[in-house]
Formats: structure tokens, C-alpha cells, sequence
């Protein structure tokens, strides 16, 4: 995989890119070598925790607690990095991928508009945005969590499509049950990216219920169960968004992705009929105030 | 580009790192009397002198590896990339250490001795800053930087012209 120019630095990448990629290509090496010995020496140290624990006792046993931290936050994602790199296609196959380049949620709807166009549609459907994960954001999850109360815009897990984490967001809350809620993820598919077949497309959305909250088959993390049958949920986000906007068109692409019997990255089941429905938003009226209402527009 | 969470892990824990070492230091200073050193200098030499000659050199070196901590962590929260480097290093030298202490001379790791959580520490740093954004924190940031120091010597030099 070659690096992209714009990553280099300025000066060399004028002078002389080969040999500023080839520089670049020097760090990444080095730095994977590190990440690699970093792995071991993690398994080295969950063996020494494991043994650590069982000379301790029963008494001891919140010290497995820190294992299972060591073992589901850093080594399992590890090795989970270094494995999906070698056996996980990275491009298109309808599906999102984890950090750790395990398959994620489907993707199971098409728009087109402008990111405002899509920021209204939603807001006017009900949806909130919801906050980046952030240091802000994980400390009001604590502070919710602790004093019982709604915290409507929590951030979503990221996921990755097109090697880009999700351009934003939309959730909806189910009330009084903080381990259920709608959400939906947003990517913008890459200028004159098409769809396999050749259809064109602007934004790819994966939309999926959070049925409640488990520990995750490959990594052991806490995470979110989500509900098998993806349609429900991506026929409810097309029935909210052309219910409040009369504007948008909706066209259906059949058998788009017929045939998805397989488990997401959380090692959840998904089953669906494989229709991508394709919101065209682009006749939405954008109010100047619409997209305040979702929060800052993105910046990175 | 926003300052990652393996950024702030990396930094906190070598901070960390620096404090475990401080609480070192002060304890052998305080322990002085009772610390036992084998040397191999012959019967004429002044055994007060050569302690307190000891004590200074440790003194000192607890003390470059403090500052060498402080700075390194400095650097890296602004988003050098040597500097990332150099931390991944000097953990990956510790590492090894222990892991010849442990393999080859049987030393064990636990909590009471601290050994575990010296260990602890040093791997942590390792894997919080080999993390890929930590890399690409610090490669884009350092750009960022050569960029703006170039479009300054670009607007200087038209502005000459002008």
C-alpha cells in the first residue's frame, strides 16, 4: 500500500517524493516492528497476570478484573489488527469495519445531497447528532451512568468505511432504556465513487438498533448487541426521514446485498432481504438554522 | 488534527513512570544507611567516601531519567515524532531487560516487589504509542508545523519581492 502524498512533508514532498515516501515507508516499517513487539509483550504480561492471580487466591479475585482489561482492551484487538490486515478484503463489500478490521455493521442505505441537506432530512425526521468520542464525551457518559440520568447524544463506537472512521452520527433514544437506541452512521462515498453495478452514490449510511448491552464474541469488550434483522431498522430510518421531508425521493436497488447471513464485528447475527434503499435529499430546503440544531459541523 | 486518546494514555503513563522513579529515588535516599552494595576495591579505601561518591552517581542518574522523561512527554504531547520514537525505544530496552531478568535469571514479577508494576508501566507506553494514532497524530503534526513554517518563508520572500 503506497502512502498518499499529502500525508509527506511539504519541503520533500516538492524536492523530491520518492524519496520523502520512502521515508514515510521507514516510519511505518519501524513503527509496525514496535506495534508487533508491543503484542508479544502484552501476551507476556497477561501471562504474568494470569500466574500473579492464581498465586494470590480467591481472596484475589478482582484481579482477574485487570486481566480481562489487559486481555479484551489490548491484546485481542492486537491480534485482531495484525490477523484482519493479512485475511480481511479492504474494499467495498457492504459492510463496515472495526478499528480492528473486523467486519462491523452492514451498510443498508444510499443518499445523496449535501451534508446540510442530510443534517436537516434528519433533524427534521427526529434524530439528534450524536457527540464524537472524546474526552468531554466519556466523561459525561461516566457522570450519566453514575447519576442515572439520559444522555440522548452519546457517541457511537466507531466504525470504518473507506479506511475513514464515520463522518457523523444520528441517534435515536429509546426512552428510560439506555442499553437500547436507533443510530445510524454516515459515510461520504469518495467523488465519482460508484456502487457495485455502477450505481452512483454520495453518502452510504449503516443503520442498526442496539438491542442491549453484551460482551463483544472476538474481543471481550462490553459493547452493544445489535438486533439481527437490520431491515427493520433501515425501513424505519427511510419511513422517519420521507415522513418529515416531503422532499426526498426514494428508490429501491433489489437484491442489492441479498443474501448476508453473517455476524457483525461484536459477533452479533445479521440477517437481511439485501434491498439498498436510495434517499435523494437533494431537493431538501436547507433553513440557515438547520444544521445548528445537530451540533458543529465537522472540521477535522 | 485532535490530539488522539492513545496520546494522552502514552504521555499520562510516562508521567507515571517518572513518579514511580521519583518514589524509587526518595526511598533508597531515605534507606541509605541500610542499602547494601558489594565492591570489589581493595582493603585501603575510604568506604564513607565511596558510598557518599555512590549515592551522588545514582542521585544523578535518577535524576537525568526524570528530566529525560519530562521532556520526552513534553515532545510527544506536542506531536514529535522522535520523540514518540524515542520513548518506544527506551520502553522497548526496559522490556527486554525484564525479559532477560525474568527467562534467564528467574526474577519474578509481582506486586508486592513492584516488579509488576514497573513492567506494567513500561508496556503500556509501548502499546499506547505504537498505537496507529499515535502515529498518525505525530506524523501529521510535524507536517503541520514544516507547513506553516514554509508558508511563512514563502509569504516573507513575496512580500521582498513586492
Amino acid at each position: 500500500m503506497s502512502a498518499p502524498l499529502d500525508e509527506l512533508e511539504a519541503d520533500e514532498r516538492d524536492a523530491n517524493p520518492d524519496a520523502a515516501r520512502q521515508r514515510l515507508g521507514i516510519v511505518r516499517l519501524f513503527d509496525r516492528a514496535f506495534f508487533v513487539f508491543g503484542t508479544i509483550a502484552t501476551a507476556w504480561l497477561g501471562y504474568l497476570l494470569v500466574t500473579e492471580s492464581f498465586t494470590r487466591g480467591w481472596q484475589n479475585l478482582w484481579f482477574i478484573l485487570i486481566f480481562w482489561v489487559v486481555l479484551a482492551y489490548l491484546l485481542l484487538p492486537r491480534i485482531h489488527t495484525l490477523l484482519t490486515v493479512i485475511y480481511v478484503p479492504d474494499y467495498f463489500i457492504g459492510r463496515a469495519r472495526t478499528r480492528e478490521g473486523l467486519l462491523g455493521d452492514p451498510v443498508n442505505l444510499s443518499l445523496f445531497g449535501s451534508a446540510e441537506q442530510v443534517h436537516a432530512a434528519m433533524v427534521a425526521a427526529g434524530w439528534t447528532r450524536a457527540d464524537e468520542v472524546s474526552l468531554t464525551s466519556a466523561w459525561r457518559i461516566v457522570m450519566s451512568t453514575i447519576m442515572r440520568r439520559s444522555y440522548s447524544d452519546a457517541p457511537v463506537s466507531p466504525l470504518y468505511l473507506f479506511g475513514t472512521i464515520q463522518d457523523f452520527t444520528y441517534q435515536q433514544e429509546v426512552a428510560g432504556n439506555p442499553a437500547q437506541r436507533h443510530h445510524v452512521r454516515f459515510w461520504r462515498a469518495p467523488d465519482g465513487w460508484l456502487l457495485p453495478g455502477g450505481i452512483p452514490t454520495q453518502w452510504l449510511a449503516a443503520g442498526t438498533y442496539d438491542r442491549s448491552v453484551g460482551l463483544s464474541l472476538f474481543t471481550l469488550q462490553v459493547t452493544h448487541k445489535i438486533d439481527a434483522d437490520t431491515d427493520v431498522e433501515r425501513d424505519h430510518i427511510v419511513s422517519t426521514v420521507t415522513a418529515a421531508n416531503p422532499a426526498a425521493v426514494v428508490s429501491v436497488i433489489r437484491n442489492f446485498s441479498t443474501g448476508y447471513h453473517a455476524v457483525n464485528g461484536g459477533g452479533d447475527a445479521i440477517a437481511t432481504d439485501g434491498d439498498l434503499p436510495q434517499i435523494d435529499l437533494r431537493q431538501v430546503p436547507v433553513a440557515s438554522s438547520a444544521g445548528s440544531g445537530a451540533g458543529a459541523g465537522s472540521t477535522s | 488534527m485532535r490530539r488522539p486518546i492513545s496520546i494522552y494514555l502514552g504521555v499520562l503513563l510516562i508521567l507515571l513512570r517518572t513518579v514511580t522513579t521519583i518514589v524509587t529515588a526518595v526511598n533508597i535516599a531515605f534507606e541509605w544507611k541500610k542499602v547494601d552494595i558489594a565492591l570489589d576495591v581493595g582493603t585501603g579505601a575510604d568506604a564513607a567516601e565511596i558510598s557518599s561518591i555512590v549515592f551522588v552517581v545514582l542521585m544523578v542518574f535518577f535524576g537525568i531519567a526524570v528530566v529525560i522523561d519530562l521532556v520526552v512527554a513534553r515532545l510527544i504531547f506536542m506531536g514529535s515524532n522522535r520523540a514518540r520514537f524515542v520513548a518506544m525505544i527506551l520502553a522497548t530496552i526496559l522490556v527486554l531487560g525484564s525479559a532477560a531478568d525474568f527467562f534467564a535469571d528467574g526474577t519474578s514479577f509481582t506486586l508486592e516487589n513492584g516488579g509488576l508494576l514497573g513492567l506494567s508501566l513500561d508496556i503500556l507506553v509501548l502499546v499506547a504509542l505504537s498505537d496507529s494514532d499515535a502515529r498518525d497524530f505525530t506524523t501529521s503534526n510535524s507536517n503541520g508545523r514544516r507547513d506553516a513554517r514554509r508558508s511563512r518563508r514563502l509569504l516573507r520572500r513575496s512580500s521582498r519581492a513586492a
